[in-house]
């Protein structure tokens, strides 16, 4: 609980340092927060706050793996948000304060032990961002983008209310472990699983899986960047910390009903997202297609639950989280200065700007699932569990739709290593040079430890 | 020790190369590629005076997959060090003739996919392999990108790309599925090796293993992408790839699939074995209906790695050694054919072959070298060729007589097509309306090297036999 307070805390701090003209301290101080907030939860200092809570949040081992990816992926997201509003400086405060907030309510999507908090939580992730996908006022786009990502996310919030009230209705209790003994004395009521259904249908919304991704093409591609950036990582790993919690607390997987559900779903997000994605041009929307794609990947360690699930599926986020806030930001600073959002546009980036190129390079390649940076392990881990748990046939269809995928990343490394002169040198400051160097040692540290990274994420 | 060194001089030359200068360059690409050659000659020489696996190290990576970093080498392996670093020193050489763009990157590349092809012959273990296996595919990807020579060099290089990953990625299910027979997960080739693998789940690791390789080498259904890589590829990169990235594949049918999978290779390996022998005759026409040099030369490369395959499906030692034996031919002479394609390039700009004629007149020594190379690619007795072809054939004799009629059949259409290429390059009126100087000395210096090799290998071959003997021995009579 401490970590949500002093989030919490730093995050209402930053918006009066907005209004007292000190903004230069904004960032060191959320980088702390978010360095000491990783702190608490890696030493589990999380302090004696149960009776004010009612038993509603946990902060178990699951929430602490889980946490800590979201507080980790949160920094690149600060420091890239830090570049990409460079000239927008007037109201960097209040967006870090909007990120802080909604990091808050993805610790608190992880660690719910009640379905009030689910539902708080969800709120309290959404609704920043919905104000964020609208920031870029003059835009036309974004305008769009924010509305859109609003009035699909307000419809499936009802979804998941109503779901949870369909579940209240059932056993009469929010508590998880409440709801656990009535379903193992009384057995699972058909009001029981519709609400389920409902809440799984808001994660999967959520999780942008096919058939609920039809809102992140459009959003991807007129949000600013940084959002972005954030619904497609951050976004993802908290809901998928939710998704995996609800599913194995409630028991589902004694039904094979639930496995069919989650296999159809799987495939059909593997096939759907890389298929449309070859057919894209523009940039934003292929990582949004990909990201499709890759969660449909993820849900194969759901459909084989078992204690490797959750650290596997932790790997694979963190591996794509960094290349995916990498990618963004690159291609960010290529459009603020040359104006191209497509991937043609690109072509020719490694004349006049090799850094930048090389950095690109490395997210891609690591998209695509190359030894030895982390995409790769992300991909064997998930591949290695589908193979051990008897599922070869998935792993097969997995390593097919991935060689489609793969494509998609070299179409762009393609344009990029291409030889012409189209795109001038491009001015990068040194913060931002250490940012993407950062970000590139990060990329080939978890892929090269790849065992420790796993030993740490395990709950 | 000495075996990590074979993976960590090219890697680390082509880190410090992309940080100094052009000329400085290509002098340490050179440098490090020499002592690449010479430190594969030295643990060769030390393997002939103990002839014990060469242990390199072996060190704890991934422990929860049960995968290490385990590097060796045997006879076999250090063959396959010999070539592939003989062959890259072949290719750097080439390239310095050549003035290329981004030279820095381009040598990087070149020393980066050394070591990783260096990797990939002496990883002992499935995964570790497979990452080598897999890192070599990005400097080729590279090299061809961006020093390619094609009016859709991207689409040639996606094709190339796609084709080679889908495979080794089907390799990879396969890996891991025997990585975890036993039930905890151990990728070592000594647990992978003589598993009780039931017959009908042989068939399918075969499958994933054989259209993995087969893409690579590449025999008959899976070339498409082969011919145009080859020839829109630079030349010194060619010779790379036709020399070693084939053997890669070649090696690991060998290191691998042989035995793993027995049963499967006892009852499909005919099969294969007559399709290898097809993909001979195949490639062979192909080469005969092409008018572009380094296209015919692609589809003469492919007929020869396509006879190792059937070789290596024979399933027992003389083919085998066979086919090890003419690994080490084909790298050298597909090298002498490339470069002489890229001479011939040098010349007039352009490999199609109907615009050059009469060359034998200004360039006498450049003609009787390419002649020596051209008699090694036939089989000529004397040359290197005839050895491995000989052997192969013998084996073949033994095994399946469709097979053998096919691959004897092609030998005689190689002998047709390469003399009529050499009439139409080197003989007959000139019509070059050009006046050409004779090789200068760096070329006549890698030249002479070459076709001093061919005869060399062809008088005197046996220690390539005895280099491999005990690796071959051991996986048929365990």
């Amino acid at each position: 609980m401490n970590a949500i307070i002093l989030l919490a805390a730093v995050g209402v701090f930053s918006m009066f340092l907005g209004l007292f003209r000190l903004r230069v301290l904004a960032l060191p101080m959320i980088i702390l927060a978010l360095i000491s907030s990783l702190f608490i939860f890696e030493y589990g200092w999380h302090g004696d706050f149960s009776a004010y809570l009612n038993n509603m949040v946990a902060f178990d081992h699951y929430s602490r793996s889980f946490s800590l990816v979201i507080v980790f992926t949160s920094i690149f997201l600060i420091l890239m948000s830090r570049h990409y509003y460079s000239e927008k400086i007037e109201h960097l405060t209040d967006i870090y304060a909007l990120i802080i907030f909604s990091v808050t309510g993805g610790i608190l999507l992880v660690s719910f032990q009640s379905l009030v908090m689910l539902f708080l939580g969800t709120e309290i992730l959404s609704i920043p961002l919905y104000i964020l996908a609208a920031s870029n006022r003059r835009s036309l786009e974004s305008n769009e983008a924010g509305l859109k990502y609003f009035l699909t996310g307000a419809f499936f919030t009802a979804v998941l209310l109503l779901g949870i009230t369909f579940i209240y209705g059932a056993y009469g209790s929010f508590d998880t472990s409440a709801i656990i003994q009535a379903i193992q004395t009384v057995g699972p009521s058909p009001l029981f699983v519709l609400g389920a259904v409902l809440v799984l249908c808001a994660m999967l919304f959520k999780l942008s899986a096919v058939p609920f991704h039809y809102w992140a093409p459009d959003v991807y591609q007129g949000a600013p960047t940084v959002l972005t950036a954030y619904v497609s990582t951050v976004v993802k790993i908290a809901a998928i910390g939710s998704l995996l919690k609800f599913m194995t607390f409630l028991g589902f997987y004694e039904s094979d009903i639930w496995i069919n559900l989650f296999l159809f779903v799987s495939i059909l997000t593997m096939v759907y997202g890389n298929i449309v994605s070859v057919l894209q041009t523009n940039f934003k929307r292929l990582l949004a297609y990909s990201g499709i794609a890759n969660v449909g990947f993820v849900f194969i360690a759901i459909i084989i639950i078992n204690e490797n699930s959750g650290a596997y599926i932790l790997y694979n986020l963190l591996a794509y989280s960094i290349s995916a806030i990498l990618g963004f930001s690159i291609y960010s600073t290529v459009k603020k200065q040359t104006d191209i959002d497509t991937i043609d546009g690109l072509a020719g980036l490694i004349t006049n700007n090799k850094f930048l190129s090389a950095g690109f390079l490395i997210a891609l390649l690591s998209f695509a699932g190359i030894p030895p940076l982390s995409g790769f392990f992300g991909k064997y881990f998930i591949i290695a569990h589908a193979v051990f748990g008897n599922y070869v046939w998935l792993a097969v269809i997995a390593v097919i739709f991935s060689v489609i995928g793969a494509y998609n990343y070299l179409r762009i490394a393609a344009a990029i290593v291409k030889n012409n002169n189209d795109i001038p040198a491009l001015e990068i400051s040194m913060s931002y040079k250490i940012f993407v160097l950062i970000s590139m040692i990060a990329i080939v540290l978890i892929g090269i430890f790849p065992d420790q990274v796993i030993g740490f994420l395990r709950f | 020790m000495g075996v990590l060194l074979t993976i960590l001089i090219p890697l680390l030359s082509a880190i410090l190369i992309l940080f100094i200068g052009k000329s400085n360059s290509q002098k340490l690409a050179v440098i490090s590629s020499a002592v690449s050659v010479i430190l594969a000659g030295i643990l060769t020489a030390s393997y002939f005076a103990n002839p014990i696996t060469i242990n390199g190290v072996d060190w704890s990576w991934v422990s929860s997959m049960g995968i290490r970093f385990q590097l060796a080498a045997d006879g076999v392996s250090l063959l396959l060090l010999l070539i592939s670093n003989v062959v890259a020193l072949i290719s750097i050489y080439v390239s310095l003739g050549d003035q290329n763009k981004n030279t820095c990157q381009y040598y990087a590349l070149i020393l980066a996919m050394q070591g990783f092809m260096n990797g990939v012959f002496v990883a002992q273990d499935l995964v570790l392999y497979y990452i080598f296996w897999e890192l070599v595919l990005i400097p080729a990807y590279f090299l061809l990108l961006g020093w390619g020579k094609h009016d859709q060099i991207r689409k040639v290089t996606l094709k190339f790309f796609l084709y080679t990953f889908l495979g080794s990625l089907l390799m990879l299910v396969a890996i891991i599925w025997l990585g975890n027979y036993s039930g905890t997960p151990d990728f070592s080739l000594k647990a992978v090796t003589g598993l009780p693998i039931p017959g009908d789940i042989q068939f399918y690791i075969f499958a994933a293993f054989m259209i993995a390789y087969g893409i690579k080498t590449p025999i008959f259904p899976f070339h498409s992408w082969m011919a145009d890589t080859y020839t829109s590829a630079p030349a010194p990169v060619t010779i790379l790839f036709s020399g070693v990235m084939s053997k890669m594949a070649l090696y690991s049918i060998f290191r691998f699939v042989l035995p793993i999978v027995p049963e499967a290779v006892e009852t499909y390996g005919i099969y294969i074995m007559q399709l290898a022998a097809f993909s001979v005759l195949y490639a062979s026409l192909m080469a005969m209906a092409q008018k572009d040099i380094k296209r015919i030369f692609a589809y003469v490369s492919m007929a020869h790695v396509s006879l190792i395959v059937a070789a290596l499906m024979i399933n027992n030692v003389e083919g085998t050694q066979g086919a090890l034996m003419f690994m080490a031919v084909h790298a050298i002479v597909t090298s002498g054919l490339f470069f002489t394609a890229h001479i011939l390039y040098r010349l007039k700009g352009t490999h199609d072959i109907d615009s050059f004629g009469g060359i034998r007149q200004q360039m006498p020594i450049f003609a009787g070298l390419y002649m020596v190379v051209m008699f090694a690619s036939i089989g000529l007795p004397l040359t290197n060729g005839f050895i491995g072809e000989f052997m192969i054939l013998t084996a073949l004799f033994q095994a399946d007589v469709v097979a053998l009629v096919l691959a004897s059949l092609s030998i005689v259409l190689g002998a047709v097509y390469m003399l009529m290429t050499y009439r139409k390059v080197m003989l007959g009126p000139d019509n070059t309306s050009g006046f050409f100087t004779d090789l200068q000395s760096n070329d006549k210096f890698l030249f002479w090297s070459i076709a001093f090799v061919i005869i060399f290998m062809g008088i005197y071959s046996t220690w390539i036999t005895q280099l491999c003997e005990n690796t071959v021995l051991n996986i048929f009579q365990p």
